[in-house]
């Protein structure tokens, strides 16, 4: 292997193509200056990856000799992917069930008092955290609520509904003050500026809105995805936007212009859910296919999850200590560690006595604000709360 | 009939423009819902959690702090107790089976010691005439036998007879519509499990009269007396 | 090559040679003399580079690129020029980009992508960016760290001006301030005092102008159609960073082929689709009907408990039978008792025959004569208690045999009963006034004569290919043809006038309506009756005997053994083949 020392210290390197890995995945052939290289990526092992640098013709011709005379015998490069963390596994701690209908949406407290939970019974539910007791039912919408914030910042909660409609509710008072109009079909999916009183919301019409709160005006329609916004987050710096569709592409925003910064092509189907890491700046995306990471603010690919999932997840969210939990359409609930992008617990929800096998499904996750308890939306009506077993250690659970 | 209810194949993409019409100038109609409400967004004041307090707080273990308080409680309602049920039940998937798997303790029957019994006693004989002839042996043996048949025999008629007796006494006593004079009523009502019953059965109700008076019927008084007792 | 090697191969030199002066006979002084063969490179040239000066410019003609300088095209020299090959009407318009190379001599391959959009736009178009992060080369450092508190304060600062601007805006335009027709602001006065105009001396007459804005009619329509413009092209699309879709195989294919809906409530088109498809959608070959086993044993137990009940109630009548028979034996014994008593009372009270038979009689239940003839006869017998005996014996015997009557019918069973009852059904009605168990009918309703239903007229008594009606299509034919048609044939003449008016007069042409064909069976053979009720004489052979006796008298019928002169006819019944 013939490294240079000064294309070390630029940060350049070459590396070599090592023996062919099992396939697991996408095949891509590209012909770039004369040579024939083949990748291939797959789930199981590490990823090797080559880039090719053209900084001077010696350099390039001297790759070239080496190249064609070491192609038979390529060496392996282990990956610099870290190692993966230990995490204890997850279990139910309680069934909270109270719903009609399949639960969709759910929002937690600021301080960690009480979570409240949108459903397709068209009723939002608040709970007590502690005891799982329910608090206080509030109606007003006409069709099954798909996505609730509770700001951190003034005493209003957000709710959005497949009836078109986006509410502000007054928590002082337990009713509907403002009433966000504009979209033209179905709401999928809301989400609050942290820094900003702005309002995020995506739909049907394949725009993601955004609203002033309190003048209740709409001050951009983001256009430029061509199907169902189906999942939006938002954050203090550029990109202040990330909308994913089901058209499956991602697109970052730029909040000052209205327009789209980058748009991220990665996957295959569509991008139902993202989640982004409380502290560390990047987000994972999921869809059909797989689970992805990016990075911000420029949305560079990190890398995908090691397994495939295989299922369509419908909602994801990571807690501080790296713990990304996402919520499979067919009741499976994966656990996987951020930094490595192992998967640590693959567990199935159970449906509660009376409902068919068939009613399993997560439709909504979310940590508590402390990062120890995951709340699931489940499509049998319930609302399951995990907690992380505390008698596992690394021993009883090594990481195989 | 018509064919013409489909659902919506491709739902109307929005946009600034939506559809065609960019504002172009302003216009004189306004909507009533766009007229000016809540313009104050209300902040949250001091003691409703705001985001300074609570980055002094430890979420995780007052959220710990009040689960244990819960569930040590003794107003447990029913839902914490099924809940509890539930989750231990789904908590250790495969413990549905603890009834059957448990250790069932053979309490020491009669029939065990009667074998170890009859055991013995056979073992004694045997061991006592061994010297003896031995068709005295089997004779004695075919005796036992016999009192032992003759006795179940017996048993069992005493046993017939008993059994025909209770039968007959049941034959006499069995005729519901003579013997048994059980009402045929219903034990429970067709809408016993309903969510709503008739509250208001227990009321009476006050019987209207008439009264000629304007000023000294019902209504008129209980009008005074809500507007100005 | 060989010099640079030589160079190396040598030691370095220590006198470079850079400080030295060149001896003096060597340095060159004075003039400058050339000879003929350095003419050449030290001639110096006026080579003339750019464009004649401006006036210089008539008869020239710029031809190369150089001759633009670094200006353009020259107005006053009258050729096309085309300086940096611009304006030049290219053959082939096409919109392919050109190849572009960046600063560092790169292809820009990803420059269709970036088409319209700036240069700072992030794309992600290279191989590279399929490539982890911690694999690629140029990735350097990656921090994934929050950003400071001031930059995230700075970014929101701006971005709340950018957007507060735009919500003015938008809430400005929802409240218009100037609507039209309503306020009028009010004429303004202008003075005005025009200078002098071309030495006019006679200026400075200052005139008040009023300026009043014109009426706007509020209620009038828009001036200006606003025509919708259709949406500009979209940006270009972005690079797909993922390998295209797998082919379906046939396998995958086959898994998700979905069949035709068939709606069991609409067919638009009108479709004619055989019935097993129709039904083909509903589902019936995935399920499988199971029959609960309680069924089986639902109706098991139900039988089981029918048995047991009839046992019980069977045995519930046995015990009820002995109870009743022992009743009856009881009572039985009493009366015995009873007569036991009256017979030592009568043997007592010795002259008493009457009181037997008054005994005897009340004894007997009375029911035939020849028992009451037995009991006259034994009255007027002498020896009374031998009667009496006798007459005991015979009421028991016979109240044994009707117990045992009774008993044997009561214990019959269904089957000796139906026999019984059918002998007893089929019994002719004199037989059963004989006996005495004739009962009239006792039914309310009124019994109608069977002959009255079985008449041959409808469908019952079957088709007749030929006559397919039962009543003649004009019930009144007879009377239609009795309407007088005077005909054009001279058949007429041969009746004369008063036999034709005879004929038309005598035919009842309206009495065949309403008379029946027929009349009652025996009705026209009946004598008027003269009187409600007709009575008939009573003659004394209600059997037929006499008949009978004057039939055989004459030999109506052959009675025992008559010979016949005839019988020679009749011939044998032998067969001749047989014989």
């Amino acid at each position: 292997m013939d490294q240079n020392p000064d294309s070390l210290k630029e940060g350049r390197q070459w590396w070599w193509y090592s023996s062919r890995l099992e396939t697991g995945g996408n095949g891509m052939f590209s012909r770039k200056g004369g040579l024939n290289l083949r990748f291939e990526e797959e789930g199981c092992c590490f990823l090797v990856g080559i880039s090719l640098f053209q900084t001077s013709s010696t350099r390039i011709d001297r790759n070239r000799n080496i190249f064609s005379r070491t192609s038979a015998t390529l060496e392996r490069i282990p990956s610099k992917s870290p190692r993966p963390v230990f995490h204890p596994p997850w279990k139910i701690d309680r069934v909270i069930s109270g719903h009609l209908g399949w639960v969709t949406s759910i929002a937690f407290d600021p301080s960690n008092a009480w979570f409240c939970t949108g459903s397709a019974d068209r009723t939002i539910k608040i709970w007590d955290a502690g005891s799982g007791r329910q608090k206080l039912t509030l109606t007003g919408h006409l069709e099954q609520i798909l996505g609730l914030a509770v700001s951190a910042k003034h005493t209003n909660m957000f709710s959005a509904g497949d009836d078109k409609q986006v509410k502000c509710w007054d928590l002082e008072q337990n009713k509907v003050i403002r009433s966000y109009h504009g979209h033209l079909s179905g709401v999928y999916c809301l989400s609050l500026h942290p820094t900003i009183d702005i309002l995020m919301t995506g739909g049907r019409d394949s725009v993601c809105r955004v609203w002033d709160i309190r003048s209740r005006a709409q001050i951009f329609a983001l256009s430029g995805h061509g199907n169902t916004v189906c999942s939006v987050f938002a954050r203090a710096m550029d990109p202040q936007v990330v909308t994913g569709s089901h058209d499956s592409t991602i697109k970052l925003w730029d909040l000052r212009m209205g327009k789209t910064m980058s748009t991220l092509t990665h996957h295959k189907k569509s991008v139902r859910a993202m989640a982004v890491h409380p502290r560390e700046q990047c987000f994972a995306s999921a869809s059909a296919d797989n689970i992805k990471k990016f990075g911000l603010p420029k949305g560079e690919f990190c890398h995908n999850m090691l397994f495939q999932h295989r299922t369509i997840i419908n909602s994801m969210a990571v807690n501080e200590e790296g713990v990304l939990a996402a919520g499979g359409d067919n009741g499976s609930l994966w656990f996987w560690d951020w930094k490595s992008g192992r998967s640590f617990q693959q567990a199935q929800t159970i449906v509660q006595p009376g409902s068919l096998d068939s009613e399993a499904g997560i439709y909504a996750l979310f940590y508590d604000q402390s990062g120890s308890r995951l709340i699931t939306c489940e499509a049998d009506k319930t609302i399951k709360m995990w907690k992380q077993d505390e008698n596992a250690t690394p021993e009883t659970h090594p990481l195989h | 009939m018509t064919t013409a209810a489909r659902p919506t194949w491709a739902p109307a993409k929005g946009g600034n423009e939506q559809g065609g019409t960019r504002i172009f100038g302003p216009s004189q109609k306004f909507s009533s819902r766009d007229l000016a409400s809540h313009t104050a967004l209300k902040p949250r004041k001091e003691g409703q959690d705001t985001q300074d307090e609570l980055q002094k707080r430890n979420l995780r273990d007052e959220l710990e702090d009040r689960e244990r308080r819960h569930f040590s409680s003794k107003d447990k309602s029913y839902i914490d107790d099924r809940d509890r049920r539930r989750g231990s039940h789904l908590l250790l998937e495969g413990t549905k089976r603890d009834a059957e798997d448990r250790i069932v303790q053979r309490n020491v029957d009669a029939d065990d010691s009667d074998v170890e019994v009859k055991s013995d006693d056979e073992s004694d004989e045997s061991d006592d005439d061994d010297e003896d002839d031995e068709a005295a042996l089997i004779l004695e043996l075919e005796q036992i036998r016999k009192e032992r048949a003759e006795e179940k025999l017996r048993m069992e008629r005493q046993q017939r007879e008993e059994e025909l007796k209770v039968k007959e006494a049941e034959l006499l006593r069995g005729n519901p519509l003579i013997n048994n004079p059980t009402s045929f009523n219903v034990k429970r009502r067709w809408d016993d499990d309903v969510v709503f019953k008739n509250q208001a059965r227990g009321e009476t109700k006050t019987p209207k009269r008439f009264i000629n008076d304007t000023i000294r019927n019902d209504f008129h008084r209980k009008f005074l007396h809500k507007y100005m007792k | 090559m060989a010099a640079m090697s030589l160079s190396k191969a040598l030691p370095r030199p220590r006198y470079s040679g850079e400080d030295e002066e060149l001896p003096t006979h060597t340095q060159s002084r004075g003039s400058r003399v050339v000879g003929a063969e350095g003419l050449d490179d030290s001639q110096i040239v006026l080579k003339r580079s750019g464009p004649p000066p401006y006036g210089n410019r008539s008869g020239w003609r710029p031809r190369s690129a150089e001759d633009f300088g670094d200006g353009g095209a020259f107005p006053e020299v009258p050729v096309a020029q085309y300086p940096l090959d611009m304006g030049r009407k290219t053959t082939s318009s096409s919109n392919a980009l050109a190849v572009q190379v960046d600063a560092e001599g790169k292809v820009k391959y990803d420059a269709i992508a970036r088409r319209g959009h700036s240069d700072k736009r992030i794309i992600h178009s290279e191989f590279k960016d399929l490539i982890p992060l911690r694999q690629r080369a140029d990735a350097g450092d990656i921090s994934l760290e929050k950003p400071s508190e001031e930059e995230i304060e700075a970014t929101r600062q701006r971005t709340q001006n950018a957007l507060s601007t735009l919500i003015g805006g938008a809430l400005a335009a929802q409240k218009p301030k100037n609507i039209k027709g309503t306020s009028r602001p009010a004429p303004t006065y202008v003075s005005y005092t025009p200078d002098d105009q071309m030495g006019e001396k006679s200026g400075g007459k200052t005139r008040i102008i009023k300026i009043v804005e014109r009426q706007q009619d509020p209620m009038e329509p828009p001036k200006h159609k606003h025509k919708k413009i259709p949406r500009g092209p979209p940006s270009p699309p972005p690079p797909v960073m993922h390998s295209p879709p797998r082919k379906l195989t046939a396998e995958d294919q086959e898994m998700w082929k979905i069949p035709a809906a068939i709606s069991n409530w609409k067919n638009a088109k009108g479709f004619t689709i055989p019935l097993d498809k129709r039904m083909a959608s509903d589902g019936r070959g995935l399920q499988d009907v199971s029959i609960n086993d309680k069924f089986a044993q639902f109706s098991e137990a139900l039988m089981s408990a029918d048995r047991h009940a009839r046992e019980e109630v069977k045995q519930r009548a046995l015990m009820q039978q002995k109870l009743a028979e022992k009743e009856k034996e009881q009572k039985e014994e009493h009366l015995r008792m009873l007569a036991q008593k009256a017979r030592e009372d009568r043997s007592m009270a010795a002259g008493g025959r009457r009181m037997s038979s008054r005994s005897s009689r009340s004894r007997s239940s009375g029911r035939s004569r020849s028992r009451s003839v037995e009991s006259y006869d034994s009255r007027r017998s002498d020896d009374s208690e031998q009667a009496a005996v006798r007459d005991r014996a015979r009421m028991r015997k016979e109240r044994r045999e009707e117990h045992e009557r009774e008993l044997r019918q009561s214990r019959m069973g269904t089957e000796r009963r139906l026999q019984q009852m059918a002998r007893e059904q089929n019994r002719d009605i004199s037989e059963k006034v004989a006996l005495g168990v004739a009962k009239p009918t006792q039914s309310a309703e009124s019994m109608y004569d069977s002959r009255l239903f079985n008449q041959t007229s409808g469908f019952d008594t079957g088709f007749n290919e030929d006559q397919a009606y039962d009543k003649p299509l004009f019930a009144a034919q007879d009377a239609i043809n009795s309407i007088y048609r005077p005909s054009m044939n001279q058949d007429d003449d041969g009746e004369g006038a008063d036999e034709t008016m005879d004929k038309i007069q005598g035919s009842k042409r309206f009495d065949i309506l309403g008379k029946a064909d027929r009349g009652f069976k025996g009705a026209d053979t009946a004598e008027a009756r003269d009187g409600p009720v007709q009575f008939e004489k009573d003659r004394d052979d209600p059997f037929g005997i006499d008949q009978m006796i004057s039939d055989v008298k004459t030999g109506g019928k052959r009675y025992g053994m008559v010979e016949s002169e005839t019988r020679g006819s009749k011939r044998a019944r032998v067969d001749d083949d047989e014989a």
